[in-house]
C-alpha cells in the first residue's frame, strides 16, 4: 500500500461508514474516534438487548443482529451484513472476535478493510507458543517453561528442569483463565488430567504447557503502534499489577513502582519494538511482561488488539490511539515521533464493573435507578451506564472505565479518589466502593503491591456501601406508601392504601420551664447507700413509672420507637419518680423485631433526654435479655453493658431458683452506682404462702450476702427486694400479710411492689402493700394504661393519700403534662397494634395467665381457629397449676399456655368437644381427690393429660430451667408426658441451676462469624445484640443499614406512609432537613411490582416495590380448552411441556399418552380422553432433542382432537383412513367403500 | 400389621428378568444380607403376576421386588393398570435396564442401590403442585429418622453434604401418582460420569459409612415416610407445610446459581417457597417466583 499522510486518510474516509463489530464500552469508545476527526459514519453492531444501551448513542447507525445475544461472535454474518450496508472498514474492538485471526482473513476475502493487523502477523504474535519461540530467537527473556504444549512425561521432565512450583497453562486460555498451580511432582499427574479436561471444556483445546511459577511479580506492559511502512512507536509502560484472579482491575501509567528504572523502561520498549518489527506487525498491540522484585522482566504474551487500558496511555501522551490505529489501517504513515512525544501526565484507570465485590464479585445485572457521573479536571469516563438502563446479564459486567490523570502519581490518585466519591450508581452493586478502599490503602499509595495484592489484602472487602440516609429513608417511605402498611413492623397487612388515615402527627408539647429542668431530682444519684437510705427514711410512698417499658412492649407494634420515647422522656424525668423503667424484658428483643432500634443506644439517649431520674431494667435471671440460659461469659458481657446504662436492675427467676440470679448479682453488686433488685415471682395458690416467700427471701439474702461478703442483715440493707406479681392475682389481704411479714423479718429491706392490673384489684392491692410498708410501687401514666399492664399513677396516688393517709412526693402537674403528650401519641399505636383483649379478667386468679399473655394467647387461639376452645384451655391451665406448681411468669407462662393449648386442641382432634370435656373432667377429678381416692380407671385416664405436651414442658419437669419451687410433681405426670421413657426421665431430673451445664461461648469465633455476615467490625452493642438474639440482631443491623434511622420519620408516616402529592418534611441523623413528595404509585404489574416515583430534595427518583404476589395465571392471549368438549386436551396445570408425542393427523386411542408436563419434577402424563385423530397441536416440545421446555398454563388448549374419520373395513387392518378421497386403504390395499364410515 | 413381600418372576404388561429368592441373594452382597433376614419365600401366582411371597414384618404396604425391568416405574404402572397397587405399595427393582430421571435422563442402575417406585397418595390438604416437594420431604424426614441428615435440592433431589444421594421423580398417569426414587446405596456415579451440567456431585451411603442393605433400608424408609405423611403432612396448615418444607430445603438464604429456561444462568438468592411450592428467588433485587429451573451452589 502506498504511503499516505494522515490528511489523505481523512479525505478518503470522510462520510463513509465504518463498522465497530462490538458492543458496550469499546464500541462507544471507537465510534467516538470515527466521528471526531475522520467525520466518517460510525456504525455499531447491536443485538436486540443492546439496541437501546447507553453505548449505542455514540453510533450514527446500528447494524442490527437480532435476538441472539451471542451474535457478536458470528463473524461471517457480520461481514455479510456489513457488505450489504456498504461498510468500508471494520474495527473489532476488544473481546469477542478481536483476537480471532479468521476475522482479518474473512474481511480481506470480502474486500473489507480490517482495522488491525494481518492474520499472519496476529498468528505470530498472538499465539503464546509462537511468540515465545520468537522471543527466544531475539534474546528476549521469557518465563522458563516448555516450548509449546506437552504431554505428561515431557511436562514432568521440564518441571524438574525449571524446578517447582510450576504452572500448567491452557494453550487456548487467556485473561487469567485455564491456569493451574502445581507445587510438587506428586500433584502433576492428577492436575494435568484435570486441567486438560477443563481446558477442553472451556476453550475447546485440551493442550497444556508448563511454565515456571514466579511468586511475586508485577504485570508491566508496553503499548506499541506500528504502521505498514516499518515505523514503530513504543509508549511508556502501563502497570496492571492490581488484579484479581488474573483479571486486571486497576491500570496505571507510568508505573509508580520504584523498580521501573529508566533503563528497564528503555529495555522493555526495545524488546517490544523488536518483536513487532520482526514479524512485520502493524496496528496497535501490547507486549506484556512480568517483572520480578529484582527488576528481571519476562515476556508473557502479546495482545494483538486495542486494549481496555489504552485510555491511560492516551491521557499520558494527549493522543488518540484509536485514531492512529484507523489511520495506520488505511495506510497512513505513523505520525508519532520519539522526539516530539513527551509524556506529561500520570494516569490511572479503574474498571467500574457491575459486580458485588463483597459477594465474591458476583455479576450484578439490573436496573440502574440513579446515575451521577463524576467530572471536573483530570477525569475521563468511558461508560455504558445511565439512569434507567437495565444492565443486561448476558454480557460481561463492565459498566464503565474511570480514568483520572494529572501531574504526578499523587495528583492522579487524589483526583481518582475525589471522582470515586462523586460517582453514584444506584440500583445495582458496582466495584466503586471497593476501589475507594484500594485507593486509600497505604500499600497501594506506596506502590508496594504485586499481582497478589487483592488476594492477600482481605481488609479491602470490609466496607459498608451506603447511600445518603435521606435517600434510604425516602425508599422506606416509598415502600410503606406503596404497600399501605409498614412491613417492618411485622404486624401483617394491618392496613391498605385505601384505609382511612390518621391525621398527621404534629404533637403539641407543653413547656417544661427551665426552673423545673434545673431542679435536681429528690433522689441521690450514683450512690446506692444514699439512695436506699433516702427511700427508707423519707416517709413517702415512692413510684416507679413503667410507661416506657412494661406498658409499651408487648408486641412489635405497641412498643414505642425512640422518637416517641424522646417526646415523653423529659416530662417523665420531672415527675419525681423513684425510677423510670425503660428497658429489659420483651422490650429489648422487640426493639430489634420491629423498631429497628438498638436497645442500648436507646438507653443512652434516655440518659441524655431524661438525665435526672434513675433508669430501671428488668432481666430474666439466667436468660438476661434472651429466652434461654446464657453462658456465664455472655452474661457478664451483657451485664456490664446493662450496668453502664441502667441504675436499678430488677432480676427475677420464674422458679425463684436463687442460684440462677447469682452471676448477675456478681456483676451488679460490684458497681456502687447500681442498685440490685432481686425480685420474687409471686403466685397465689396452695403452697405459695407467706412462710414460703420468707424462705425465698432468706435464700436471696443469703446469696447476696455471700456475693458481697457481708452478713445477711447487712445484705438486706444493700438491695431492694422486688415483689413481682406478673399475673396480677395476689389479693390485697395477701399483700398485707406478706409485706408485713417481710418488714418484720428484715426491717432494713426496701420493698418494691410490681403488679399487673389483670384481676381488676390493682389499686387496693397496691394500697394494701403500701400501707403494710412497701416502699416503692409501680404505676404508669394514664393515657398509656391498659388492663394488661400496671395501674394508673394519679388514681393510685389518690387512693394511697386520701383513703389510706399515706404521703407521696409526685409532681402531679408534670404527670398531667406527660399524660397530655401521651394522649396524642397513643391513638397511633392503638389504631394498628392494640392487642385482642384489653379488659379485666377476674378469672385470672384461677388460670393465672399473666397480663400481656392473656390477649396474645387469645389472639393465637383465634388465628388458628380454636377460639371456641379458649374456655377449656383456661380451665386446663387452672387445673395444671395445681399439679405442676410454679410461677406464672415469663417464660413459664408460655410453657403453661402451650401445654394447655396442645392438650386441648389434640383432644379436640381426637374426639371433638366431647373428648375435651372428658379430659377436663379427668383433670378436675385428679385435682380434687387425693391419690388414695382415685379409681384405677381415673389413674389410667389421667395419663392422657400431658401426652401431647412439648419439649419445653418436659424440660420444665426435668428441672432444666431450674429447681421447681415446691418440688417435682407426682410420678404419673412423668408417665403422662414421657410415656415409656418416664422412668428414665425421673432418674435424670435435676435441681441444679442450668448455669452449671451451660459452657462458655467462644466469643472470638462468634465475632468472626458475625463479621462474615455484616462485613465489618461490629460495635460492642451490636455484638451483644447478636449474641442475645442473632437472627433479629442481624436483621436490625441490615435494616438500619438499608434504611437509616427510621426514628427520623414522623409517627404517622412510620405506620401509614404518605399519599401521593402530600409533602413530607423530615430531618436526617446529621440534622439536614429534607423534603419528599410522592408523584405516583403505579398499579402493580404482572410480577406484582409497583413503581413509586417521588421527588426527594428536587431530584426525581423511582423505586420498584413488590406490593403483590406475581400472578402467573395470566392466560390472556392463549387459547383455552373448552372443558365440555371431549376433544379438547388442556394442560392440566401450569407447568413446562417437555415432550409432545403426537402430530397433526396422528390417530390416537383412548388412554394413549399425548404429551407430558413437568411441574417441579412431577411429570404428568396427559392421555387421550377418547379415540380420535389429532387435528391441531398448539404447543410442542422435545426436550431430549433441543433441551427446551415450553411453559404452559393450566387450562390452555394443547392438543385438539377430532372424531376418527374412517376405518379400513378389512377386519385385520382397521387403520384409520385419514386421506380424503382415496379409493383403496393405504395400509392394506383393500378397496374402500362408503359403508365403512365410522 | 404385617405386610407381604413379593419376588416377581413375571408381570403382565411389563417385561423383566425372572427372579427367584436364590438369584436375588446373588445379585449383590447387600441383597444377600436382605434375603437372609427375610422368612422363607413360598411360590405364588395369580392372573397379574407370578413369583414368590413372604411376610416382611411390620410396615404399611406390600413391596414387589423385581429385576431387569426397564424401570421400577414401568412395573408399578403395570401393577396399577391391573389394580394391584394400592397407595403406599411399592416396587423395588434390583437393577434397571433403562432407569430414568427427569425428562427421561438416564439413571444408571447397577445392583446394590435402591430403584423404587411407590404409589403415593394424591394431594389432599395441599395443592397438587406441592406433591413433588412433599414426596421429597417425607423421604428427607425418613432418612433423618434413619440417622442420615439430608436436605432437598429444589424441588426434591436429596443431598447429603451438598452431594446428590437420591433422586426423585413423580409420574402422574392414569390416576396414580407414583414416586420414583433412586437411592445411591452401594454405588454412585463418579464425577466424570455425571451428565454435563450436573448441579452437584453424587455420593453414596456406603461410601459415607452408612451400612444399609437395600430392602431393609427401603422398608424403613417407606414406613417412616408413611408415618411422617400421616402425622405431619396431613396435620399441617398450608402455611405450616410450606415453612416445614422450607426448613428442609438446601441453601435457603444463600446465593446460588439458577439455571432456567429463559434466564440463562445467573446468581440469585434463594428466599424460600411460594404457596404452590415454586421457588422464590431474589434476582437483581427483585423477588421472582420460578416454577422451573435448576440450582447449583456457588462454592
Amino acid at each position: 500500500m502506498a504511503i499516505k499522510t494522515f490528511n489523505q486518510v481523512l479525505e478518503e474516509v470522510k462520510g463513509k461508514p465504518i463498522l465497530v463489530a462490538n458492543r458496550g464500552i469499546p464500541a462507544r469508545r471507537i465510534c467516538r474516534s470515527i466521528r471526531e476527526r475522520f467525520d466518517a459514519v460510525a456504525v455499531m453492531t447491536a443485538t436486540d438487548i443492546d439496541k437501546t444501551s447507553p453505548a449505542a448513542s455514540a453510533a450514527q447507525e446500528l447494524l442490527l443482529l437480532g435476538s441472539d445475544p451471542r451474535a457478536y461472535l458470528d463473524i461471517d454474518r457480520i461481514i455479510r451484513l456489513a457488505k450489504q450496508r456498504g461498510i468500508i472498514a471494520i474495527h473489532p474492538g476488544w473481546g469477542f472476535s478481536s483476537e480471532d485471526p479468521r476475522f482479518p482473513s474473512r474481511c480481506a476475502e470480502a474486500g473489507l478493510l480490517y482495522i488491525g493487523s494481518t492474520a499472519e502477523a496476529m498468528n505470530l504474535l498472538g499465539n503464546k507458543v509462537q511468540v515465545r519461540r520468537l522471543a527466544k530467537q531475539l534474546g528476549i527473556p521469557v518465563v522458563p517453561g516448555s516450548e509449546g504444549a506437552v504431554d505428561v512425561p515431557t511436562g514432568r521432565k521440564i518441571a524438574e528442569e525449571i524446578g517447582f512450583p510450576v504452572m500448567l497453562k491452557a494453550e487456548g486460555g487467556g485473561g487469567g483463565r485455564g491456569i493451574f498451580l502445581i507445587k510438587s511432582q506428586d500433584e502433576l499427574e492428577d492436575a494435568f488430567v484435570k486441567a486438560s479436561t477443563m481446558a477442553q471444556a472451556s476453550f475447546g483445546n485440551p493442550r497444556l504447557y508448563v511454565e515456571k511459577y514466579l511468586p511475586s511479580v508485577r504485570h508491566i506492559e508496553i503499548q506499541v503502534i506500528a504502521d505498514m511502512h516499518g515505523n514503530v512507536f513504543a509508549f511508556d509502560e502501563r502497570d496492571c499489577t492490581v488484579q484479581r484472579n488474573h483479571q486486571k482491575l486497576i491500570e496505571i501509567t507510568p508505573s509508580p513502582w520504584k523498580g521501573i528504572t529508566p533503563e528497564l523502561r528503555a529495555r522493555l520498549k526495545d524488546y517490544s519494538r523488536q518483536l513487532v518489527q520482526e514479524v512485520g506487525y502493524y496496528s496497535l498491540c501490547t507486549v506484556e511482561f512480568l517483572v520480578t522484585d529484582d527488576g528481571t522482566p519476562y515476556l508473557i504474551e502479546v495482545n494483538t488488539r486495542l486494549q481496555v487500558e489504552h485510555g491511560i496511555t492516551e491521557c499520558r501522551y494527549g493522543i488518540d490511539l484509536v485514531e492512529e490505529q484507523i489511520a495506520v489501517a488505511f495506510g497512513a504513515q505513523l505520525r508519532l515521533k520519539e522526539d516530539d512525544m513527551v509524556p506529561t501526565q500520570h494516569a490511572i484507570q479503574v474498571r467500574i464493573n457491575c459486580e458485588s465485590p463483597q459477594n465474591d464479585f458476583a455479576p450484578n445485572a439490573g436496573l440502574v435507578t440513579r446515575y451521577v457521573s463524576p467530572g471536573g479536571p483530570g477525569i475521563r469516563l468511558d461508560s455504558n451506564l445511565s439512569a434507567g438502563y437495565e444492565f443486561p446479564s448476558n454480557y460481561d459486567s463492565a459498566g464503565s472505565l474511570l480514568i483520572a490523570y494529572g501531574k504526578g502519581w499523587e495528583k492522579a490518585l487524589a483526583t481518582l479518589n475525589r471522582a470515586l466519591r462523586e460517582y453514584v450508581v444506584g440500583g445495582i452493586k458496582t466495584t466503586i466502593p471497593f476501589f475507594k478502599q484500594i485507593v486509600k490503602h497505604p500499600k497501594f499509595l506506596d506502590a508496594d503491591f504485586d499481582t497478589n495484592f487483592i488476594a492477600r489484602t482481605p481488609e479491602l472487602m470490609c466496607y459498608t456501601d451506603l447511600e445518603p440516609e435521606a435517600e434510604r429513608l425516602a425508599r422506606l417511605v416509598a415502600e410503606i406508601s406503596a404497600k399501605g402498611y409498614n412491613p417492618h413492623v411485622k404486624l401483617d397487612e394491618y392496613r391498605t392504601r385505601e384505609t382511612p388515615r390518621m391525621p398527621d402527627f404534629r404533637p403539641v408539647l407543653p413547656e417544661i420551664t427551665s426552673r423545673v429542668r434545673k431542679t435536681a431530682s429528690p433522689y441521690p444519684v450514683g450512690d446506692r447507700a444514699a439512695l436506699l437510705d433516702m427511700v427508707r427514711d423519707s416517709g413517702y410512698v415512692h413510684f416507679t413509672d413503667t410507661t416506657a417499658r412494661d406498658i409499651t412492649q408487648s408486641n412489635s407494634g405497641n412498643r414505642f420507637r425512640l422518637a416517641e420515647d424522646a417526646l415523653i422522656g423529659p416530662y417523665l424525668d420531672n415527675c419525681n419518680f423513684f425510677s423510670l423503667e425503660n428497658g429489659g424484658g420483651a422490650h429489648f428483643h422487640v426493639a430489634m423485631l420491629a423498631n429497628m432500634t438498638y436497645p442500648f443506644t436507646e438507653a443512652a439517649h434516655w440518659n441524655q433526654f431524661a438525665p435526672k431520674t434513675a433508669k430501671q431494667i428488668l432481666i430474666r435471671s439466667t436468660n438476661i435479655l434472651g429466652y434461654k440460659p446464657q453462658p456465664r461469659n455472655l452474661m457478664r458481657l451483657t451485664g456490664e453493658m446493662i450496668c453502664d446504662h441502667y441504675q436499678i436492675i430488677r432480676c427475677f427467676d420464674f422458679l425463684n431458683h436463687v442460684d440462677n440470679m447469682r452471676p448477675f448479682a456478681e456483676v451488679a453488686l460490684n458497681r456502687s452506682g447500681v442498685v440490685f433488685e432481686p425480685a420474687i415471682s409471686l403466685s397465689w395458690a396452695r403452697g405459695f404462702d407467706v412462710p414460703h416467700y420468707l424462705q425465698v427471701t432468706e435464700a436471696i439474702l443469703r446469696m447476696v450476702a455471700d456475693v458481697a461478703g457481708v452478713s445477711s442483715a447487712k445484705a438486706s440493707s444493700m438491695i431492694i427486694l422486688g415483689l413481682k406479681d406478673m399475673a396480677g392475682v395476689c389479693p390485697p389481704r395477701f399483700m398485707t400479710e406478706l409485706v408485713t411479714a417481710l418488714r418484720k423479718a428484715w426491717p432494713q429491706l426496701v420493698l418494691h411492689y410490681h403488679r399487673h392490673f389483670t384481676d381488676g384489684l390493682f389499686v387496693p392491692a397496691v394500697g394494701a402493700a403500701a400501707k403494710a410498708g412497701a416502699h416503692i410501687v409501680d404505676t404508669a401514666i394514664g393515657a398509656s394504661v391498659r388492663w394488661y399492664g400496671q395501674g394508673e399513677v394519679l388514681s393510685t396516688a389518690a387512693y394511697i393519700e386520701d383513703e389510706l393517709g399515706l404521703k407521696t412526693n409526685l409532681n402531679k402537674e408534670m404527670i398531667r403534662s406527660c399524660n397530655f403528650v401521651l394522649k396524642q401519641i397513643m391513638p397511633y399505636y392503638d389504631r394498628y397494634t392494640a392487642p385482642y383483649f384489653q379488659g379485666i379478667d377476674y378469672d385470672v386468679v384461677e388460670h393465672a395467665m399473666p397480663g400481656g399473655a392473656t390477649s396474645s394467647s387469645q389472639e393465637g387461639a383465634m388465628k388458628q381457629g380454636y377460639i371456641h376452645l379458649l374456655p377449656y384451655m383456661l380451665k386446663f391451665l387452672a387445673g395444671t397449676r395445681k399439679i405442676v406448681r410454679y410461677h406464672d411468669v415469663t417464660p413459664g407462662s408460655q410453657i403453661t399456655w402451650n401445654t394447655a393449648f396442645l392438650a386441648v386442641t389434640s383432644a379436640y382432634k381426637r374426639g371433638g368437644e366431647q373428648e375435651v370435656r372428658y379430659l377436663l373432667e379427668v383433670l378436675d377429678n385428679v385435682t380434687r381427690h387425693s391419690e388414695a381416692d382415685l379409681s384405677s380407671e381415673m389413674k389410667e385416664a389421667r395419663l392422657a393429660l400431658y401426652q401431647d405436651s412439648n419439649d419445653a414442658f418436659r424440660d420444665l419437669l426435668m428441672g432444666k430451667y431450674g429447681k421447681l419451687p415446691l418440688g417435682f410433681p407426682a410420678d404419673w405426670v412423668y408417665q403422662s408426658a414421657f410415656g415409656n421413657e418416664w422412668q428414665r426421665a425421673v432418674n435424670c431430673r435435676t435441681e441444679t441451676s442450668p448455669l452449671e451445664f451451660v459452657e462458655d461461648m467462644d466469643l472470638a469465633a462468634e465475632e468472626r462469624g458475625f463479621v462474615d455476615i455484616i462485613r465489618r467490625k461490629p460495635t460492642d452493642e451490636e455484638f451483644v445484640m447478636y449474641l442475645n438474639h442473632p437472627g433479629d440482631a442481624v436483621a436490625t443491623i441490615q435494616l438500619r443499614q438499608q434504611f437509616g434511622d427510621p426514628n427520623n420519620l414522623p409517627l404517622h408516616v412510620w405506620f401509614e406512609g404518605i399519599e401521593p402529592g402530600r409533602e413530607l418534611n423530615f430531618t436526617d441523623s446529621h440534622g439536614k432537613p429534607h423534603q419528599m413528595t410522592i408523584l405516583s404509585i403505579s398499579l402493580p404489574d404482572e410480577s406484582g411490582m409497583s413503581v413509586v416515583r417521588y421527588v426527594l430534595d428536587s431530584e426525581i427518583m423511582s423505586v420498584d416495590i413488590q406490593v403483590a404476589e406475581p400472578h402467573a395465571d395470566d392466560v390472556q392471549g392463549l387459547e383455552k380448552a373448552d372443558p365440555a368438549n371431549a376433544y379438547h386436551v388442556a394442560a392440566p396445570s401450569n407447568g413446562d411441556l417437555w415432550v409432545m408425542y403426537v402430530h397433526p393427523g396422528d390417530y390416537v386411542k383412548k388412554g394413549e399418552e399425548l404429551f407430558n408436563i413437568s411441574i417441579m419434577k412431577q411429570e404428568k402424563a396427559v392421555l387421550a380422553p377418547v379415540d380420535g385423530m389429532v387435528r391441531r397441536v398448539l404447543r410442542t416440545a422435545d426436550y431430549k432433542e433441543n433441551k427446551q421446555m415450553v411453559p404452559v398454563k393450566g387450562g390452555e388448549l394443547i392438543v385438539e382432537l377430532g372424531p376418527v374419520p374412517t376405518l379400513c373395513p378389512n377386519e385385520k387392518c382397521r387403520h384409520p383412513i385419514t386421506i380424503e378421497g382415496v379409493g383403496f386403504c393405504p395400509y392394506c390395499g383393500d378397496k374402500l367403500d362408503c359403508a365403512c364410515k365410522a | 400389621m404385617s405386610f407381604p413381600v413379593y419376588i416377581l418372576s413375571k408381570l403382565q404388561g411389563c417385561s423383566m428378568r425372572p427372579l427367584a429368592p436364590e438369584a436375588l441373594g446373588g445379585a449383590h452382597a447387600l441383597w444377600q444380607r436382605d434375603v437372609r433376614l427375610l422368612p422363607a419365600f413360598e411360590p405364588c401366582r395369580n392372573e397379574v403376576y407370578e413369583g414368590y411371597a413372604t411376610s416382611g414384618g411390620p410396615g404399611c404396604g406390600a413391596v414387589f421386588i423385581c429385576d431387569g425391568v426397564g424401570s421400577s416405574l414401568d412395573a408399578a404402572h403395570a401393577l396399577h393398570a391391573a389394580g394391584a397397587l394400592p397407595v403406599w405399595t411399592s416396587v423395588l427393582a434390583v437393577s434397571q435396564q433403562s432407569g430414568r430421571g427427569q425428562m427421561r435422563r438416564q439413571w444408571v442402575s447397577p445392583a446394590g442401590n435402591i430403584y423404587a417406585a411407590l404409589r403415593f397418595p394424591a394431594a389432599s390438604n395441599y395443592p397438587d403442585s406441592l406433591s413433588s416437594l412433599v414426596a421429597g420431604y417425607v423421604f428427607a424426614r425418613a432418612f433423618e429418622m434413619c440417622g442420615i441428615d439430608v436436605r432437598m435440592k429444589w424441588p426434591n433431589d436429596l443431598l447429603l453434604d451438598d452431594c446428590k444421594m437420591a433422586g426423585i421423580l413423580l409420574e402422574d398417569r392414569n390416576g396414580a401418582l407414583l414416586v420414583g426414587i433412586g437411592i445411591n446405596v452401594a454405588h454412585f456415579p463418579r464425577a466424570d460420569c455425571l451428565r454435563e451440567g450436573a448441579a452437584v456431585p453424587a455420593c453414596g451411603l456406603a461410601a459415607r459409612g452408612f451400612d444399609f442393605a437395600p430392602f431393609e433400608l427401603w422398608r424403613q424408609l417407606v414406613d417412616r415416610a408413611f408415618f411422617c405423611y400421616r402425622n405431619e403432612v396431613l396435620r399441617f396448615s398450608e402455611d405450616g407445610l410450606i415453612s416445614r418444607l422450607e426448613a428442609y430445603l438446601a441453601w435457603v438464604g444463600r446465593v446460588v446459581m439458577i439455571h432456567g429456561s429463559d434466564l440463562g444462568s445467573c446468581p440469585g438468592r434463594l428466599m424460600g417457597l411460594s404457596h404452590d411450592g415454586a421457588l422464590r428467588v431474589l434476582l437483581s433485587g427483585r423477588e421472582q417466583v420460578l416454577h422451573s429451573c435448576s440450582l447449583s451452589p456457588i462454592s
